[in-house]
């Protein structure tokens, strides 16, 4: 039983990490709300979304329940779906009283990105 | 079934599930299964009963109850080995089989997530493929109407790809024959939008199932040779009565590991002393001194949870830079937690500390899925 949603509205490049095989980063969420099963953003297998420097990627209705809290993390995936092969970028955790508004996650491979959300309910 | 096991296939029917692959409401069986392949399922379904009731079979079958999904990959991969199979294999090669690999598999239900059931296997080559290398599979496939069990059976498959090709989505349309009581027979496809093209054929048999599955989505993954790793790390955590989020992790002070002022920082949890769980699931985030990690990491627990902080090192080995051990009695509900190392990690000319923050948010909740 969920009892509280965020909108993920969306995800700004500022800078792109420095272990990229290509130009940009190959972004792909995973998002766990309350450890349970993890949904993969895009969610078909090997999909990502190219990001460069001013990029902004936008999710369709990207909608996150939850009952305690909701784990989003960005990772880089690079040759093949094989996710011991991806690189973790940042994660952060919404819970309920989150409100609305956005996050910069960054890390010391210079990737620097925007998560901005919607409390839904 | 081994609890390990049951969270393994969880990741698997999760990262399966996130595909949001089409679902297959109705389909048409391309082509039928034809009477030498019939002749096989029948010789191998033989070889099955032969070896499931010898003594070393019974043995064997035991044994896989308690393995996790690595020690049931090495075990399946050992089946063609097995004399029965060895003779089932060198006739079915010579076959004039139109398809490339011949699979057995045991299959089990992903008891995390009802409807899901997942096969792992080992995959031979037969045909134009009798030289190829074997490789051992999952296949994740959703399957309403099983009921919650263990190991539910076994399958065998001939396929019109070579072992290490049998990678992708399938739909399996079930076949109307008579095989027996708990046998059930399918065609698979591949689908390219609408499109069916044949795949293979597979015969399953063993208490639990029921008849009548109609078609079945599915997708089979190569395991790959990940030595001791899981290929999929844990991920999906079955609910237990309290939950905590360790909010955030401070680097007081990093190990120095001579590469560079910053250490590759990743953790395992560990509640109640069950399954072992990474984090990040991945790769690590490097800190320097002082630094905050806002990892945000929630762990269902019921009395305690352990935690062990490594810095990452290729080649030398991860480092243990802290160990932390949570009690429920430590917590209070709502309130934020600092965490110190219950071993001082430093040497004479290194000094190493790390915190964490950790916050207790649900308490005494009711049993149920995760």
């Amino acid at each position: 039983m969920t009892k509280h949603s965020i909108r993920i509205t969306s995800i700004r490049c500022n800078a792109t990490s420095e272990s990229g095989i290509t130009d940009g980063d190959e972004v792909y969420l995973v998002c766990q709300a309350d450890g349970g099963l993890p949904i993969r953003v895009p969610g078909k297998l090997n999909s990502s979304t190219n990001m460069e420097k001013g990029d902004v990627w936008e999710p369709a209705d990207l909608v996150l329940n939850f009952t305690y809290e909701v784990l989003v993390t960005l990772w880089d995936h690079d040759l093949n779906y094989d996710p011991n092969l991806a690189s973790y970028l940042q994660s952060t955790d919404f819970e309920p009283g989150s409100g609305s508004g956005s996050r910069t996650l960054k890390n010391h491979n210079g990737a620097d990105y925007t998560v901005s959300y919607q409390y839904i309910d | 079934m081994k609890e390990e096991l049951k969270i393994q296939l969880a990741n698997y029917a999760a990262l399966y599930q996130s595909m949001n692959l089409p679902e297959t409401h109705a389909a048409q069986s391309p082509r039928g299964m034809t009477a030498e392949e019939q002749q096989v399922f029948a010789a191998a379904l033989k070889a099955w009963t032969t070896y499931s009731q010898s003594p070393e079979g019974k043995k064997d079958l035991a044994a896989v109850e308690h393995m996790d999904l690595q020690e049931v990959r090495a075990y399946v991969a050992t089946l063609p080995d097995k004399p029965v199979f060895v003779e089932l294999i060198k006739w079915i090669r010579s076959l004039d089989l139109p398809e490339s690999s011949f699979t057995i598999g045991l299959c089990f239900e992903a008891e995390l997530i009802i409807g899901f059931s997942g096969t792992i296997g080992v995959a031979v080559g037969i045909g134009n493929s009798s030289g190829a290398q074997s490789a051992e599979f999952l296949a994740a496939s959703l399957e309403l109407g099983l009921e919650v069990g263990a190991m539910a059976g076994v399958q065998f498959g001939l396929w019109n790809s070579a072992p290490v090709n049998l990678e992708g989505n399938r739909v399996g349309i079930e076949l109307d024959l008579d095989l027996g009581v708990g046998i059930s027979a399918g065609v698979y496809c591949r689908k390219d939008d609408d499109d069916l093209t044949f795949s293979g054929v597979a015969v399953m048999a063993g208490v639990g199932l029921e008849d009548g599955i109609g078609i079945v989505d599915c997708y089979i993954f190569i395991l790959g040779d990940q030595g001791a790793d899981p290929y999929l790390k844990p991920v999906v955590q079955p609910r237990k009565s309290n939950l905590l989020i360790i909010e955030s992790l401070r680097c007081v002070h990093p190990s120095n590991d001579g590469a560079g002022n910053e250490n590759e920082v990743k953790f395992i949890f560990q509640a109640d002393g069950d399954t072992l769980y990474p984090y990040p699931t991945y790769d690590y985030f490097s800190m320097k001194e002082g630094e905050v990690w806002q990892c945000g990491r929630s762990v269902w627990f019921n009395e305690k949870v352990a935690v062990t902080i490594y810095d990452e090192d290729t080649g030398s080995g991860d480092d243990v830079v802290g160990t932390f051990s949570i009690s429920k009695g430590q917590l209070s509900p709502g309130k934020s937690v600092t965490f110190h190392s219950t071993k001082d990690y430093s040497s004479r000319t290194d000094a190493v500390e790390y915190t964490i923050n950790v916050k207790w948010v649900a308490q005494d909740v009711a049993p149920g899925g995760a």
